[in-house]
C-alpha cells in the first residue's frame, strides 16, 4: 500500500523538529556544563585596567603574554580589596621636621 | 617637638618602634602591635619552615589553601606589582636566594663564592589567587618572598589596631617602615631619615601626618659574593642586585604598603625615578651614592640638620 505522502511528509517534519529541540536543549546543557567548570577551574580572574598600561614604562621583558586563563588573581581576601589599584600619594606632603627622635626610617 | 612616649623591641630580624600620642594608651599599642607582628611572622615569614607562605613555595606547582592573612599579604604584592610595572615582584624569592641571602640575614655569610645561574625571576602574572576557595598556586620552580610588603602590610596593620587600642593616635615603625594611624600629634610625627633605620643620629628628618614613611637603601642588607657586592633589591628582569644609582630612597604615601613598593621600585628604576615618583604626585627624598639629593612631588627642601 502507498503511504500517505502528506503523512510521511508530516512525520519526516516532527522528526526534523525533535532533532532540532534536543540538540539545542543539548548545546544548552553543554555550555552550562563548561561555563561551569571553567567558573571553577579560573577563579578570581582579573584584567589589568587600561589605565595601569598607559602609565607604564615601556614595558616589561619579564611578563609572559597571558595565555587564556593565566592571569594572576589580584582580588584579595575580604577586607583589602585593593584590585590592581595605583599607588596613592598621602593626604599631606612631609614638612620638615627638627632633626631628631626616636623614629628613624631608613634601610633595614 | 616633644618626645612622644614609645617603646622598642626586636621583630622581624629587625626593630619596631611604636609611640602613641597618649602615654596611657602605650601599653596596650605594644601589646597589640606584638600580636599583629607574630601573626604576621607566623604567616609570612620566609625564614620559618612552618609559615603559610612556605607552605606555599613548598607545594609549588598546584593549588594549596592558605590562611587569610597569607593571602592578603600575596594580594597586596601581586597589587603592588601591577602598580609598579613588575619592579616589585613577589617571585624574586628565588633569585633572592641564589644571591645568597636564603636565612636570617644575621647569618648570611659576609662573603662567598661568585653567583652562578642568575636570571630573570619568573614573573607575578604566574601567581594565581583563588579567593572563594582560600588558595593560592604558584607555578613550579617558583618561590615567593612576600618579605618587604609584608612587613608594610604589617606596619600599616598594626598601627590601625594600635591606634584602636590605645584610643589615640599611634605610630609603628617596623624596619623603618614607618605607619601612622589616627590624630597625630601637634605639628605632626617626626621621623628621621637615614641609610639605616637603627641610626640614634640621622640629621634629617621630617613631619608626616597620616598614611605611611618608608626608605629603601641599597646600603645596609649587602654582602659580597665573588668579590662583588650585592644587596637585598632584586631587578626582576635580571635576577641580580639593582644597580646602585640611589643610595637610599625615601617615600610618603597614604599607607606604609604604598610608600614601600614606591621606594624599592624607585631604587630598581634607577634614573627613571624621580620622573616616576613625579607622575604619581608621591613625594620622595632619593639621594644619590654620591651624597647629592633629589626631591619630587612637595618633598620638603629644606631639612633641619
Amino acid at each position: 500500500m502507498a503511504s500517505d505522502p502528506i503523512a510521511t511528509r508530516d512525520s519526516g517534519l516532527r522528526r526534523v523538529s525533535r532533532i532540532t529541540r534536543r540538540a539545542f536543549a543539548g548545546a544548552l546543557v553543554l555550555a552550562g556544563a563548561l561555563s561551569a567548570l571553567a567558573a571553577r577551574e579560573l577563579p578570581g580572574r582579573t584584567s589589568p585596567p587600561v589605565g595601569h598600561v598607559a602609565r607604564s614604562h615601556g614595558g616589561s621583558s619579564l611578563l609572559p603574554p597571558s595565555e587564556p586563563g593565566t592571569a594572576p588573581g589580584l582580588q584579595a581576601p575580604s577586607g583589602q580589596g585593593t584590585g590592581s589599584a595605583p599607588l596613592q600619594p598621602p593626604v599631606s606632603a612631609p614638612v620638615a621636621g627638627s632633626g631628631g627622635g626616636p623614629i628613624v626610617s631608613g634601610g633595614s | 617637638m616633644e618626645e612622644l612616649p614609645h617603646a622598642m623591641f626586636p621583630v622581624f630580624g629587625t626593630g619596631a618602634v611604636v609611640a602613641t600620642v597618649d602615654p596611657e594608651g602605650l601599653d596596650p599599642a605594644v601589646a597589640t602591635v606584638r600580636r599583629v607582628c607574630e601573626e604576621f611572622d607566623a604567616a609570612c615569614s620566609g625564614f620559618r619552615t612552618d609559615s603559610d607562605v612556605e607552605k606555599v613555595n613548598r607545594c609549588a606547582g598546584t593549588w594549596v589553601a592558605a590562611g587569610s592573612l597569607v593571602l592578603a599579604a600575596l594580594s597586596e604584592a601581586l597589587r603592588v606589582a601591577a602598580a609598579t610595572d613588575g619592579d616589585v615582584d613577589p617571585t624574586v624569592g628565588s633569585a633572592v636566594h641564589r644571591l645568597g641571602y636564603d636565612r636570617d640575614f644575621a647569618a648570611v655569610p659576609a662573603d662567598g663564592p661568585a653567583v652562578i645561574g642568575i636570571e630573570p625571576v619568573p614573573g607575578y602574572a604566574r601567581v594565581r589567587i583563588d579567593r572563594q576557595r582560600r588558595r593560592a598556586r604558584i607555578p613550579a620552580g617558583v618561590r615567593l618572598d612576600l618579605g618587604a610588603t609584608a612587613k608594610a602590610l604589617a606596619a600599616d596593620r598594626a598601627a590601625a589596631a594600635a591606634a584602636s587600642a590605645a584610643g589615640c593616635g599611634a605610630l609603628v615603625s617596623l624596619g623603618g617602615d614607618v605607619a601612622v594611624e589616627g590624630p597625630p600629634p601637634a605639628g605632626g610625627w617626626e621621623v628621621g631619615l637615614a641609610d639605616w633605620h637603627g641610626d640614634s643620629a640621622p640629621g634629617r628628618s621630617v613631619r608626616i601626618r597620616s598614611g605611611g614613611l618608608a626608605t629603601s637603601s641599597t646600603t645596609v642588607r649587602s654582602w659580597r659574593r665573588g668579590g662583588d657586592r650585592v644587596h637585598h633589591i632584586v631587578d626582576p628582569r635580571t635576577g641580580r642586585s639593582a644597580l646602585e644609582v640611589w643610595r637610599t630612597v625615601s617615600v610618603a604615601a597614604a599607607t606604609c604598603v604604598d610608600a614601600n613598593a614606591a621606594s624599592t621600585a624607585a631604587v630598581i628604576r634607577g634614573e627613571r625615578a624621580p620622573a616616576w615618583l613625579e607622575e604619581l604626585e608621591l613625594p620622595a627624598m632619593l639621594v644619590r651614592t654620591d651624597g647629592s639629593i633629589v626631591r619630587t612631588a612637595g618633598w620638603p627642601a629644606e631639612v633641619a640638620a
